[in-house]
């Protein structure tokens, strides 16, 4: 453990996509996968977690955890009807890596899941 | 009722990251604040925004965050000057500190004698255990993990609804090996809060 490096990485984002075809949680779940899988792939990695609380409009909010892509995200919360928009909290926690790799996988991540999706992640913080 | 006359008690949850701390101590905040009781939530995160305590203002529960930082180090003089200024300014009955994942309670606990306020009338370290990934983080970090189950007073061995009995065989030998007075209990926290636990973490309040 001694020389596995721990840097942190938090980041503010502002989501929209279409309310009509979106399920919020099989998004976020998705992004938050994707960015685990990514993780995992690079040797001497070991995910702290990767977790990520989205606020809506209005007072709900969802949270979700990945600590292991092989094991199902854990999800709380619930998601208001007909909503197009959500700011998220994302804190990725994984030793290993560097903090500005973890930064590219994240916002690589977030880029295809816009595109993908057709929907816009912005950055904020 | 006029909290100053007693003293105040306070729990330190440990455990790595991901573990299910946070969804113990929610339940918990919410059933003191229902017997008319307070809590005070202290929350360390070693990210630079938090969520835990994002999620904590979310619910009404009065949480204080220390960011950025770990209180098993760089912040564990914040979190003593923290519980201080609690104690003046809101006399909880209960202070939860939740450490990040990736603290050594053993550099928490050799902070908190440098405490000065209210008599502390209990103070118990509480680790949870993840059994699905307990094998492979107990090789890869052998000093944290070990230290998280050697300074508990309780150990709850978290998701066994997910994990199989050979891994939840697994957690409570090894916590029987590394720390064979800590209590043990095995539950997972998407159920409510048992009575038998809640009378473990808080028998003050029964």
């Amino acid at each position: 453990m001694a020389d596995l490096i721990l840097e942190p990485y938090a980041v503010s984002q502002r989501w929209r996509f279409s309310p009509k075809d979106t399920n919020w949680e099989t998004l976020i779940v998705e992004y938050l996968e994707t960015i685990a899988r990514t993780c995992v792939e690079f040797d001497r990695c070991v995910i702290g977690h990767i977790k990520a609380l989205a606020l809506f409009p209005g007072g709900d909010y969802l949270q979700v955890s990945v600590i292991n892509p092989a094991l199902p995200a854990g999800v709380k919360g619930r998601v208001p009807p007909d909503c197009a928009e959500l700011r998220l909290t994302l804190n990725v926690i994984v030793y290993g890596l560097e903090r500005d790799l973890v930064e590219r996988i994240t916002c690589e991540a977030a880029v295809h899941l816009a595109y993908r999706r057709q929907g816009e992640v912005i950055t904020e913080t | 009722m006029d909290n100053r006359k007693f003293g105040m008690h306070l729990l330190l949850f440990t455990g790595f990251l991901g573990s299910g701390k946070t969804s113990f101590i929610i339940p918990l905040a919410k059933a003191v604040a229902k017997a008319k009781r307070r809590a005070a939530i202290i929350v360390n995160e070693i990210g630079e925004i938090g969520i835990d305590n994002q999620l904590m203002r979310q619910l009404d529960l009065n949480v204080w965050e220390l960011l950025n930082g770990c209180i098993c180090c760089t912040l564990s003089s914040d979190l003593v000057s923290t519980i201080q200024k609690l104690d003046a300014g809101y006399s909880p009955d209960l202070v939860i500190v939740e450490s990040s994942g990736a603290a050594d309670p053993n550099n928490v606990l050799s902070a908190l004698p440098y405490y000065r306020g209210r008599p502390l009338q209990s103070m118990n370290t509480v680790s949870i255990l993840d059994p699905l990934r307990l094998q492979m983080l107990i090789e890869v970090m052998t000093p944290l993990i070990t230290s998280q189950i050697q300074h508990a007073d309780l150990v709850i061995v978290n998701k066994i609804d997910l994990a199989s009995k050979d891994e939840v065989d697994f957690a409570c030998r090894t916590v029987q090996e590394i720390n064979p007075e800590a209590r043990v209990r095995c539950t997972h926290a998407q159920q409510r809060l048992e009575p038998a636990l809640m009378s473990e973490l808080a028998p003050w309040l029964i």
